[in-house]
């Protein structure tokens, strides 16, 4: 049984190690632990607050280092160019392990204040280009604006002997009238509650023109392109020019000056293009200028970024040692893999070299009552099966895995539920695209409907292999049922019936000729019925021969007490009952009553059952084998003994070793603690024994036991209920929307190909792919794990760098 | 009755459906306040960094992330109102009435604050987008800018105050009178006083628990404000006694009989006496005696008072007072936050125990 050497099959024994690290080699050490990620730190001073530790100045400074990357990043990011040459991934950048933090330090804050520096003069710069821009626009709006109400702005007619004095007040409104005007550019959204704000403080006497600035400004400070407003206000009297004034600054409205006349105005636009243009280029170099600075930068930037939060997650596990402060050393504690210790040793003895240190540093091997973590090796093809056991819980340290088995029964059960040739083709289709992209979309970020199929693309892999064997099994592709060994019922009476004895069995799989037969149904059911219960009965024995192997790895009596308690009568029951079901399956299968002289017709299964609990001393009819009532009754006494053999003396047999136990340690006897056993349960842990708590417990799991091995049995019916959703449903599609339409235009069979092609990839592919896969899940987590998988440990998380860079920690 | 339009919401028939998600989601921020045993941490701290180290294992998590040191208390105060505003926008936006219109209420309160912290700045010529800057921005309103105009009460309903929700409370002190300290203080007074009954009457009808809540805290919130008046008012004299008797809220328990004695006290004593009669003020003024710093434990009483009203709040489903109780918690967890950051850079250790705990 080699199998059962595998790592996958218990989890990796761990061993609670002791380091005793000199300060001076103390970073080094945690450097070197980093890279091999073998150990998982405990935390010496859980009682610390997070800023009373040994090393939180260093976490500080490394904080303030992320602060200014994070600053950096923010500037590159602003520019789209440089922005595309940003690290994705920060697991293949180079660190480069000379540069000293100190150095790095230095360097960030030149270039901080450098970039500070080219930030506040591109500021400045923008903002004055940004003036000059809207006095033009003023400028230009302005001077259409008087065009068009060309008497608005002009001197009111003068007082001079020289003017006609009749004529003097034709225009009566204009008389006296001193028009003052304020100019200038606002942000869009603002303008209506601006004009309400002024006609309400004008009370009505003001007249506000604006124009919409076609180009939108660009925002010197966050760099956000901005809608802005040219807005004219003309006004009468000096103390509303105060008001509109405030009003104006209140609303961080831009207020230039315009000259009266149209003259000026063209010269001012004039000077101001001249202007701008000068800016632009002013403008232009200084953004080359930033543009040099941030390509330095954005090179470097993923070395740094790893370098600063390496420096910083070895800073945080500093932390967690304790600091022996007239020993000048560092103590930790973790846990760390049996096997791997001469690893950490190798890297212990790097570490002391490099740095100089002059004491080695120590590893010692320290014994630990409490629970080990759980560490399972597992490739890039066990990971996701293991993920599926993980996702219900972690094992306990050292007990059986059910993963492993998991890597077959999960795609076989799928398939069950999913057995179509064509529909697995187009499966193992995309899982082979996912498998062949594998280098191109690891370690990145995808699409979350996307990453679920590509982490589980191996599963699915497997997933399409079995629905394509199961496919053959049931003949059905895209629910056709395919003819390939040629069927062995031949055609009678000119075609109108089947002769009734087929000239032989066909060799692979469900006889075609049954697809489409007036039977068909009944003779599915009945093979797929029987099948789901086979299948169950047999992962159900599976789950409780786990059970045998988790009580053969623990320690003492508890030992034998399991197996003869628990396993031996668990096993008697359920094949009592359901064994001797699927018994009576099989040999319903290969008698040939039909045949048999006399012909008799086939007995049913489920009333012989019913009848053997109910009716025990009466004879079966009809008899399948001789001696069947003698059988049966014994059986079923033998079900009905194993139930209180499962209930009542485990817990007797528990008070007794948890007595021994407490009268050993009187004596001074400490057992002996192997750490390579398992320890599940604990009802006998210290000195706490409750025999009633202890005795529920029992009853509890027996109940669950015998009740469960009932309606777990009806549960794995689920695996026909699917099959049978599945087939119909594909054969619907098939029927009902292609071949329905195939007829005369093909235009319509066209619109049909695609909506079937639609209907099958959305309903079949997908959804159905997605029920199978669920009730698949079920039926491992529930009917097979609830037989012996306890499922309550803590998983195993070492130190490591390719955590901390990937951002899977989260702590950091 | 008035007629405040929207609707009633449905007590525990609909409760769950119209508000039920928002009210989970304010559980789970009310969990984020900070306990004892984080404030007795905070208290450890030797400065503001090591502050900031903790706030990273609490509900605040990074939000000083950005922050070059040396850390301000003000970028503490300032980053940690904008967390609690934040958490107040996600639930107003996601309102529906008429739990937005209670919320909208609650904002109410600052947007008083702003208009009077606005107008006495103008009045001291300080530049107003540096007062834009300090208003407290739950209550901000788009005319607040024209404030800088106004020179008189009527100047300001009419200019600015029309827009906003608060122009119905304006009408109570409609005067020519040009502004000056003392008139924006009755402004504020009046104001209040008006915004105090229309939330007490708006929470009446609503009904159910929220009145129930929320009548026993706006209650108090009008008594701290008459006794505040008539304690503040003993050295101002330019406020008669009639005057102070109109900007005593119709609300809360000393309402009228208490109210109307308060409006006849001479000084503290009386004030006291006065304040005998009430169990749940009894307290408040009588053990602190006439020692020098009276006033300020009497605020303490008061806010030690409102955490403890707050956190009953808590205790109530199917009501709005959660909502308002966590703003008011949250506001003071920041005073309080604010209170030992101060203590820490200013190294007064000894007082920094001074703050109120929440929970």
């Amino acid at each position: 049984m080699s199998f059962l050497k595998t790592p996958l099959w218990r989890s990796a024994p761990m061993q609670m190690v002791q380091l005793f690290v000199q300060i001076e080699a103390a970073h080094d050490t945690v450097d070197e632990l980093g890279k091999l990620g073998l150990i998982q730190f405990l935390d010496h001073n859980e009682n610390v607050n997070a800023f009373q530790r040994n090393f939180v100045n260093e976490v500080k400074r490394c904080d303030e280092m992320e602060r200014k990357l994070k600053y950096f990043e923010d500037s590159i990011s602003k520019e789209p160019k440089i922005a595309k040459l940003l690290p994705s991934n920060l697991l293949t950048a180079v660190v480069d392990d000379e540069v000293q933090m100190d150095e790095l330090e230095a360097r960030f804050d030149e270039l901080e204040v450098e970039l500070k520096q080219v930030n506040g003069n591109q500021e400045t710069l923008q903002r004055n280009f940004n003036e000059l821009i809207e006095l033009r626009h003023v400028l230009m709006k302005d001077a259409v604006f008087f065009q068009e109400n060309p008497n608005l702005l002009e001197q009111p007619v003068e007082h001079s002997a020289k003017a006609p004095l009749l004529e003097e007040n034709v225009d009566i409104g204009k008389q006296g009238v001193k028009l003052g005007f304020i100019t200038g550019v606002m942000n869009t959204d603002k303008m209506p509650q601006f004009q309400r704000s002024l006609w309400r403080t004008t009370r009505g006497n003001n007249y506000v023109k604006d124009a919409r600035i076609e180009e939108d400004i660009i925002d010197p400070h966050t760099g956000d392109k901005i809608a802005k407003t040219v807005f004219i206000v003309f006004f009468q009297g000096d103390r509303l020019a105060q008001k509109i004034k405030k009003i104006c600054e209140s609303f961080g409205a831009n207020v230039y000056d315009c000259p009266d006349n149209s003259f000026e105005r063209s010269n001012l636009l004039q000077k101001v293009s001249i202007r701008i243009n000068d800016l632009k280029e002013v403008l232009a170099r200084s953004k080359d200028h930033k543009k040099q600075l941030l390509v330095g930068i954005v090179t470097k930037l993923g070395s740094w970024k790893a370098k600063v939060l390496k420096e910083k997650s070895i800073y945080h596990t500093m932390n967690l040692f304790d600091y022996d402060v007239g020993r000048k050393c560092l103590i930790a504690k973790g846990w760390t893999p049996k096997d791997k210790i001469e690893e950490i040793q190798l890297a212990l003895r790097a570490a002391t070299t490099r740095s100089g240190a002059l004491v080695p540093s120590v590893l010692s091997v320290i014994k630990s009552h409490d629970n080990p973590p759980t560490h399972f090796e597992t490739n890039k093809y066990t990971r996701s099966f293991q993920e599926i056991v993980n996702a219900y819980g972690i094992a306990h340290y050292r007990e059986v895995n059910p993963a492993v088995m998991t890597i077959v029964t999960f795609p076989f059960l799928f398939g069950v539920m999913f057995g179509d040739v064509g529909h697995g083709i187009l499966l193992l289709a995309s899982s082979i695209a996912l498998i062949l992209l594998e280098k191109k979309l690891a370690g990145k970020k995808l699409n979350e409907l996307i990453q679920m199929p590509f982490d589980g693309r191996y599963v699915l892999f497997l997933m399409s292999l079995f629905s394509i064997y199961v496919g053959f099994i049931y003949n059905e592709c895209f629910s056709i049922p395919m003819n390939i060994f040629g069927s062995k019922w031949t055609l009678i009476n000119n075609g109108t019936a089947y002769d009734p004895t087929p000239t032989g069995t066909y060799p692979f799989g469900v006889d075609p000729v049954w697809k489409g037969a007036p039977n068909e149904l009944v003779y599915y059911n009945s093979f797929k019925m029987k099948l789901s219960v086979v299948f169950g009965v047999v992962q159900m024995t599976l789950g409780i021969i786990f059970s045998l192997f988790n009580y053969l790895h623990m320690k003492g009596p508890i030992k034998y007490v399991n197996i003869f308690t628990q396993f031996i009568p668990q096993m008697i029951f359920l094949w009592a009952i359901f064994g001797y079901m699927s018994f009576l399956i099989f040999l319903k299968w290969c008698v040939p009553y039909r045949s048999m002289t006399p012909a008799i017709d086939p007995p049913y299964i489920l009333p012989l059952i019913i009848d053997m609990f109910l009716a025990p001393t009466t004879a079966p009819s009809p008899a399948l084998y001789t001696g069947q009532q003698t059988v049966q009754f014994v059986l079923l006494i033998a079900a009905f003994v194993s139930v209180p053999v499962m209930l009542i003396p485990k817990p007797l047999f528990l008070k007794k070793i948890h007595e021994n136990e407490v009268a050993a340690k009187a004596q001074g006897h400490e057992e002996e603690h192997d750490d390579e056993a398992l320890y599940l349960g604990g009802h006998g842990d210290g000195d706490h024994f409750e025999m009633g708590e202890v005795f529920v417990h029992q009853v509890i799991h027996t109940i669950e036991f015998v009740l469960g091995a009932i309606s777990n049995t009806a549960s794995y019916l689920r695996l026909w209920a699917l099959s049978l959703a599945h087939s119909e449903l594909s054969s619907v599609f098939w029927e009902r929307i292609l071949v329905a339409n195939l007829h005369g235009n093909p235009f319509i069979a066209f619109i049909a190909f695609a909506v079937w092609i639609t209907a099958t990839i959305a309903v079949l592919l997908l959804m159905e792919s997605l029920s199978a896969f669920l009730h698949a899940l079920r039926l491992h987590w529930v009917e097979f794990q609830n037989k012996f998988y306890a499922g309550d440990g803590i998983r195993f998380s070492p130190f490591a760098y390719s955590k901390v860079l990937s951002g899977d920690d989260e702590e950091n | 009755m008035v007629f405040f339009g929207g609707r009633k919401h449905g007590g525990m028939f609909t409760f769950n459906k119209d508000d039920g998600y928002l009210e989970a989601i304010l559980r789970g921020f009310k969990k984020g306040i900070l306990s004892r045993a984080d404030y007795s941490n905070i208290c450890q701290c030797d400065n503001l960094e090591d502050m900031k180290m903790h706030f990273l294992s609490t509900d605040y998590g990074d939000f000083l992330a950005g922050e070059p040191s040396p850390l301000h208390t003000t970028t503490i105060a300032e980053k940690a109102t904008q967390k609690l505003v934040n958490e107040f926008n996600h639930i107003r936006n996601q309102a529906v009435e008429p739990l937005s219109t209670f919320m909208d209420f609650i904002s109410y309160g600052y947007m008083i604050d702003n208009v009077v912290l606005l107008i006495t700045g103008t009045l001291h010529e300080r530049d107003i987008s540096e007062l834009v800057d300090k208003c407290h921005p739950l209550g901000l309103f788009k005319s607040m800018a024209t404030l800088s105009v106004v020179h008189n009460v009527a100047d300001l309903y009419n200019n600015v105050l029309i827009d906003t929700p608060l122009a119905p409370y304006v009408q109570g002190c409609l005067s020519e009178e040009d502004l000056d300290e003392m008139n924006i203080e009755i402004i504020r007074n009046t104001l209040y006083k008006a915004y105090l009954e229309d939330f007490y009457k708006y929470c009446q009808y609503l009904g159910g628990q929220t009145a129930l809540i929320m009548s026993d805290i706006l209650k108090f919130e009008a008594d701290r404000r008459s006794i505040n008046i008539t304690i503040n008012s003993f050295g101002a004299t330019e406020l008669t006694k009639d005057d102070r008797e109109k900007l005593y809220p119709a609300v809360g328990i000393l309402y009228p009989e208490g109210t109307s004695k308060l409006s006849k006290a001479e000084d503290v004593d009386q004030v006291r006496g006065v304040l005998e009669v009430y169990s749940t003020y009894r307290n408040f003024l009588s053990d602190q005696g006439m020692n020098s710093n009276s006033e300020r434990s009497l605020e303490d009483a008061f806010f030690e008072h409102e955490v403890y009203l707050n956190r009953m709040a808590f205790e109530d489903q199917y009501g709005y007072g959660v909502f308002y109780a966590y703003i008011k918690l949250r506001e003071q967890e920041i005073r309080n936050i604010v209170w030992i950051a101060e203590c820490i850079s200013q190294n007064m250790k000894s007082k920094m125990n001074q703050y109120i705990p929440i929970f």
